[in-house]
């Protein structure tokens, strides 16, 4: 087997003055998958956008099948075989499964001169997909499928664009449960079929699944590459944080023992717009409580959240907080009285990518005392100086100035920041929701931590996680959410039992029907 | 991307260089109309800084660039589109007018702020109904402001032609305002009111944009609102205010137009100040300072190119190829500085 793939000591600084890769290696075999772990802003991304041409690295060089190649460019990677998907997808939701896979490559099937020619087309798609083994319906507007579908269209997407080396970024974190196993087969049935596949991951299990070998990389380096079956998790893990990796995560202390004093209250709560999205939910949470709510994506998870915190309109039921209804409480008020929110989607509701840090941190708290002055105006001194505790406590890295765009952020960081920004203030009452989403094991461990502690205080938590370890881990009760309605609760003092949860989260018990 | 990196290479950014792109544009046009640019600049310089006279005229005819462009650019900082400033402003000259002359105080300085306060009204009024359509149920507010615009234009038309019209007035106009409404110059300078309140309103829009907690609720709706709904910002009422005080500066721009250089209303009231205004808030990225010295260079070139008309054979409409040519270079360099700030880290 030869190196499909070189790429040797390859540097790169961002203007920020981040170094984000220092020297690293690429050893691509052909028709292997080759995992990629490290944690958050370690350079996976990183080094390959720069295979994809994405990034332009300072120094170093790129050789495709024994060629040294300058790819400057997307076009330039494709051209070379290389294929990439994205951890979001860029389809065109209103466009069929056939429209958009051929989407820029269109032009090789035109007929009289200006017509799309598309059983042409739908002939080459369907011979892709028999190759593979993927069973698409190609006349189906994209929208309508699921993300699991959506993903495997991406991949026959740069298929038919004529990858033979797959550039995944964590492909999984999207994917529900049920569906990652399903996943996971079909890209070793693309090994059988000669694909080479980069894997970049932060998930071990998947890893040692599926790869054939894997890279560990750690502050922008490439630390080594082992053969999946000659290591182990441990010392995997380990090498990620260059330190012995002790498996952290303690069992949830006995002493911990809620009062009976309850925080929030739900009664009967029901969202319609169109369809109904939260039927008849009720749940109370105590004071120091950490309470778990499980489910597939989709299930209602985001309507509750956004009810409780003032967001979500149309609701009926009552919510009580600390014993007073707050149903017509705006969010401003809410806040006021203690709740607060980690929204699931960093990016799009968590965060404002294209404003400084301090201003992001000091959202929700801009007229706060402490952050006031004259009354009107921002004191932007004391902005920073939060900024920089939440920084600090939080473990954030990447600030060269309090106001530098948080773009500039790698995402587990971001997800910190948020995470920070909303605990600092110890609020009485907490929405996580996928709080430690592709963070790696040292961050997670330490929100968790973090968690803990604060509920140890008398904070209350409602946690919304797909991860089921997360929840076990973390909460003494868990909910299970299933199309709208709670389908089930777990106790931990009970002891989880983890298929019996997956069973509620996919309808095959509960909700008689 | 290719191509971008090659082009940042060629056009280094950097205002000299922007400013020297934008004279060679100037002098290419200029020679084409068969005239020595230099001598033309200079006719233009002449023109709006050769005297205080015309130093005065070009400050004297800030204002309305000025409020104009606010009226775009403070709704901008929100994320609406105030399109329709063209519309605000024509009404709010139009209501101050009628004001001026049906109610008289006898009072000169009650009777201006009094028209300050009722143009500046009904230009925001002019602003809030989009605004509320677009909360209450999504309707665009490009759409209705850009409608609204024709609205007003065609009501005023006809109200000066006919209702209104002043007796024996050959152009369609309505009747001058009485004297204790017009607004004096500044001591015995031919300075005008108008340039003070243009630029201690700036000010206060800076003060507003940079340090207030008004204008960081504000902006950050503009940049993330579903971000600065979860942090507890009343995002609607925040973008309904944010239009009804642009429409506002729009509506006073108005007002002060016929208090100051008009003294009346009449027939095509505004040649296009609104979109100048529009235009000047795009390039001076919605940040009042930049707007301030835009619009001196905007109004700069209109008043100096009376005198060039005077001593070259170059057209005063070329004006607004000047013009064109100014905002293309700036909004190029701006594009090229945006592409620069792009593609940060990510893990």
């Amino acid at each position: 087997m030869s190196n499909i793939v070189e790429m040797r000591d390859i540097n790169k600084t961002f203007p920020n003055n981040i170094r984000a890769l220092k020297n690293a290696n690429l050893m691509l075999k052909q028709g292997e998958i080759h995992s990629f772990v490290g944690e958050n802003a370690a350079g996976k991304t990183t080094l390959m956008n720069v295979l994809y041409g994405i990034v332009h690295p300072d120094s170093g060089e790129i050789y495709i099948k024994g060629k040294k190649e300058n790819i400057t460019h997307p076009e330039d990677a494709i051209k070379s075989g290389i294929g990439m998907v994205h951890q979001h997808f860029k389809l065109v939701p209103e466009f069929t499964v056939l429209e958009n896979i051929i989407l820029g490559k269109e032009q090789n099937y035109i007929k009289s001169g200006w017509r799309v020619d598309y059983t042409k087309a739908e002939a080459a798609v369907q011979d892709i997909c028999k190759r593979i083994r993927v069973d698409l319906t190609l006349n189906e507007k994209t929208e309508m499928l699921s993300i699991g579908i959506q993903q495997k269209i991406e991949i026959v997407k740069a298929l038919f664009k004529g990858a033979e080396i797959l550039i995944l970024d964590e492909p999984t974190t999207v994917l529900a449960p049920n569906e990652i196993s399903n996943f996971l087969s079909f890209l070793k049935d693309l090994r059988e079929q000669g694909c080479t596949i980069i894997y970049i991951s932060h998930r071990l299990k998947e890893i040692f699944d599926i790869s054939d070998r894997i890279t560990v990389m750690r502050h922008g380096e490439t630390i080594k590459t082992l053969k999946t079956n000659e290591t182990t998790m441990e010392e995997i893990s380990s090498l990620m944080i260059g330190k012995e990796f002790k498996k952290t995560i303690p069992p949830l202390p006995k002493s911990l023992k809620s009062s009976e004093c309850e925080v929030l209250k739900v009664i009967d709560l029901t969202v319609k717009d169109e369809s109904t999205r939260l039927e008849q939910v009720s749940l109370s949470i105590r004071r120091g409580e950490i309470l778990g709510i499980a489910g597939v994506e989709g299930n209602g998870q985001v309507e509750l959240a956004d009810a409780i915190i003032g967001l979500q309109e149309n609701i009926e039921g009552e919510i009580y907080f600390n014993e007073q209804l707050i149903n017509h409480h705006n969010t401003y008020q809410r806040r006021k009285l203690g709740i607060h929110y980690v929204p699931d989607d960093r990016m799009k509701k968590g965060l404002a990518l294209d404003t400084g840090m301090n201003e992001n941190a000091i959202m929700g708290y801009h007229r706060e005392s402490f952050l006031r002055k004259k009354k009107f105006f921002i004191d932007w001194e004391s902005s920073k100086k939060f900024t920089k505790d939440i920084f600090e406590n939080y473990r954030v890295e990447g600030m060269n100035a309090p106001e530098d765009y948080v773009q500039n952020l790698s995402g587990g960081n971001m997800q910190k920041l948020i995470i920070g920004r909303e605990m600092i203030t110890n609020p009485p009452f907490l929405i996580l929701a996928q709080p430690t989403v592709g963070l790696d094991f040292g961050a997670q461990a330490y929100i968790h931590q973090k968690i803990r502690e604060l509920s140890e205080k008398g904070i209350s938590f409602l946690v919304i996680s797909e991860d089921l370890d997360e929840l076990m881990n973390l909460s003494e009760r868990i909910l299970v959410l299933y199309r709208g309605k709670i389908a089930g609760e777990f106790l931990a003092e009970n002891g989880y039992d983890e298929k019996e949860i997956g069973y509620y989260m996919t309808g095959v018990r509960g909700n008689e029907e | 991307m290719k191509n971008k990196i090659t082009l940042q290479k060629f056009i280094p950014s950097g205002w000299f260089l922007t400013v020297l792109l934008i004279f060679a544009g100037w002098s290419l046009i200029i020679l084409f109309g068969r005239e020595n640019p230099f001598s033309v600049f200079f006719y233009i310089i002449q023109g709006f800084m050769g005297d205080t006279y015309s130093l005065f005229s070009t400050f004297n005819k800030l204002f309305v660039y000025v409020l104009a462009a606010l009226a775009a650019s403070i709704p901008a900082w929100t994320g609406m589109w105030n399109v329709g400033g063209e519309g605000q402003l024509v009404l709010g000259g139009f209501m101050a007018a009628c004001f001026a002359t049906s109610v008289n105080t006898g009072v000169p300085i009650l009777n201006i702020l009094l028209v300050f306060m009722v143009a500046a009204l009904f230009g925001g009024l002019w602003a809030l109904w989009p605004a509320w359509f677009r909360v209450r149920w999504g309707v665009n507010e490009v759409v209705t402001t850009l409608m609204g615009n024709y609205l007003i234009n065609l009501f005023t038309l006809y109200m000066v032609n006919f209702p209104l019209r002043a007796k024996g007035s050959t152009w369609p106009r309505m009747a001058y305002i009485p004297e204790n409404f017009e607004l004096k110059s500044i001591g015995n300078t031919e300075l005008s009111y108008t340039f003070l309140i243009s630029v201690v309103i700036v000010v206060l829009m800076e003060i507003i944009r940079r340090n207030s907690i008004t204008g960081y609720e504000l902006q950050l709706t503009g940049k993330n609102s579903v971000f600065s709904k979860q942090g507890g910002i009343r995002v609607d009422r925040v973008k309904i205010w944010s239009m009804f005080i642009g429409g506002a500066f729009a509506g006073l721009a108005g007002g002060l137009l016929v208090l100051s250089l008009n003294k009346t209303f009449i027939a095509g009231f505004s040649p296009g100040y609104g979109n100048i205004g529009l235009l000047i808030s795009l390039i001076g990225g919605n940040m009042p300072w930049a707007i301030l010295g835009i619009a001196l260079s905007f109004s700069a070139l209109q008043v100096g190119s009376l005198n060039m008309q005077l001593y070259t054979k170059i057209p005063p409409e070329i004006t607004g190829v000047l013009q064109s040519i100014m905002v293309f270079f700036i909004a190029a360099r701006k594009s090229l500085k945006f592409r620069k700030k792009t593609g940060g880290a990510e893990e």
